[in-house]
C-alpha cells in the first residue's frame, strides 16, 4: 500500500500508530502502552500463558476506513487485558463486565486508536470509520508467529500494554 | 436502541432545575462512559436519554424536552453530521446545546459542522473529566 501524503515524513506512520494507541490507552483506559520488540513480545506471551494457566484467549478487532484515505486497522489483544481495559473505562471490576461489553468496548478502543492515528497522520483528509468487528482467534494463536507473518505483507507493531502482549497492524492508502 | 429516561425529560426545560441530556453513540460502552461521567459531574441532571444513531436521536428529540445533545459522528443509519443538519433545519431545537464527541477530529469534519451551532467539539480519546468540564461550561452558559 502507498505511503502518506508528501507533507508527512516517510516514517510518520511507523511512529503515530503506536503513539495513537499509547495516547488512547492512557487517556481513556488508564493503561500504559509502549512499543516493544519481538523478544519482549515472546516474553510477555510466555508470562501470559503462566498467568492464565494454559492457552490464552485472544481477540481480533478490525476497523476499516474509507474516503480520501482508506484501509484498515487490526488489533490483537488477549481477552484478559480487554476485560481490564473496559473495566477501567467504565469504572467496573473485570468480573462485573459482560462479554457484550468487552466486545463493544474493545471495538471502541480500536475506533479511538484508528481515529487518533488518522487525524494525526492525515488530518487534512476526509475519512469515515466502519463499525469495528471483534472475533476470537482460534485456540493456539501465537502473537510472535502472527507478527512475523504480518510483517511479510504489511506493517505490524508489537506493543506491551500493562505488561501484556498486543499486536497492532495498519494498512493505509491515500487517494489524492 | 431504546431511549432510557431517568426522570424529568417530559417537562419543559424551565420547569426543572437540572439538565436533560441526550447521548447519541452507536457504542453502548461509550454511552455508558459519558452517562457515568455526567452522573458523577456534580452538575444537576434530571434525565439522561440515549440513542444509537441520528435517526433514533431525532425520535427522542421529538418526544422529550432536551437541553443538550452529546453526539458521535460516525454512526450507522444516520451519522452525527446529518443529525446536526436536521436539527439546524428545525427551528424548535435552536436552544438545544450541541456537543460532538468523536474520534474524527479531521479538519474536514470540523469545517463541515462549523455552521451547525455546535457548542463544543471534543475529540476522543476523552477523559471522563472532560465530559464534566463540558457540562459545567454548558450550565454556566445556560
Amino acid at each position: 500500500m502507498s505511503s502518506l501524503p508528501s507533507s508527512a515524513p516517510a516514517d510518520r506512520r511507523d511512529t503515530t500508530i503506536v503513539d495513537a494507541c499509547a495516547r488512547v490507552a492512557e487517556t481513556s483506559f488508564y493503561a500504559f502502552a509502549e512499543a516493544c520488540d519481538a523478544v519482549r513480545l515472546a516474553e510477555l506471551d510466555a508470562a501470559l500463558h503462566e498467568q492464565v494457566g494454559g492457552e490464552p484467549d485472544w481477540l481480533r478487532v478490525s476497523v476499516a476506513f474509507s474516503g480520501d484515505c482508506h484501509g484498515h486497522l487490526v488489533m490483537h489483544v488477549p481477552s484478559v487485558i480487554a476485560s481490564e481495559l473496559i473495566g477501567s473505562f467504565l469504572g467496573l471490576m473485570p468480573d462485573e463486565i459482560a462479554e457484550e461489553q468487552i466486545t463493544d468496548g474493545l471495538g471502541e478502543f480500536a475506533n479511538m486508536v484508528c481515529g487518533a492515528f488518522l487525524t494525526d497522520a492525515a488530518g487534512r483528509l476526509d475519512f469515515a470509520l466502519t463499525k469495528p468487528e471483534v472475533e476470537h482467534e482460534l485456540p493456539g494463536w501465537r502473537p510472535v508467529e502472527a507478527l512475523t507473518a504480518a510483517n511479510r505483507e504489511g506493517t505490524a507493531y508489537s506493543v506491551a500494554i500493562n505488561d501484556q502482549p498486543m499486536i497492532l497492524r495498519v494498512d493505509l492508502e491515500v487517494r489524492l | 436502541m431504546s431511549a432510557v429516561s431517568e426522570r424529568g425529560a417530559d417537562h419543559a426545560p424551565g420547569d426543572r432545575p437540572g439538565l436533560a441530556l441526550l447521548i447519541v453513540d452507536d457504542s453502548a460502552t461509550m454511552r455508558a462512559m459519558v452517562k457515568r461521567a455526567a452522573t458523577l459531574s456534580g452538575v444537576e441532571i434530571d434525565a439522561i436519554l440515549e440513542a444509537g444513531n441520528g435517526r433514533e436521536a431525532l425520535d427522542v428529540l421529538e418526544q422529550h424536552e432536551i437541553d443538550a445533545v452529546f453526539t458521535d459522528i460516525n454512526m450507522p443509519v444516520m451519522n452525527g453530521v446529518e443529525l446536526l443538519q436536521r436539527m439546524a433545519d428545525r427551528g424548535r431545537w435552536d436552544r438545544v446545546l450541541r456537543v460532538i464527541i468523536s474520534t474524527d477530529g479531521s479538519e474536514v469534519r470540523r469545517q463541515q459542522v462549523s455552521g451547525l451551532n455546535v457548542s463544543q467539539y471534543v475529540q476522543k480519546p476523552v477523559r471522563p473529566e472532560a465530559v464534566c468540564d463540558v457540562l459545567s461550561t454548558l450550565v454556566s452558559a445556560r
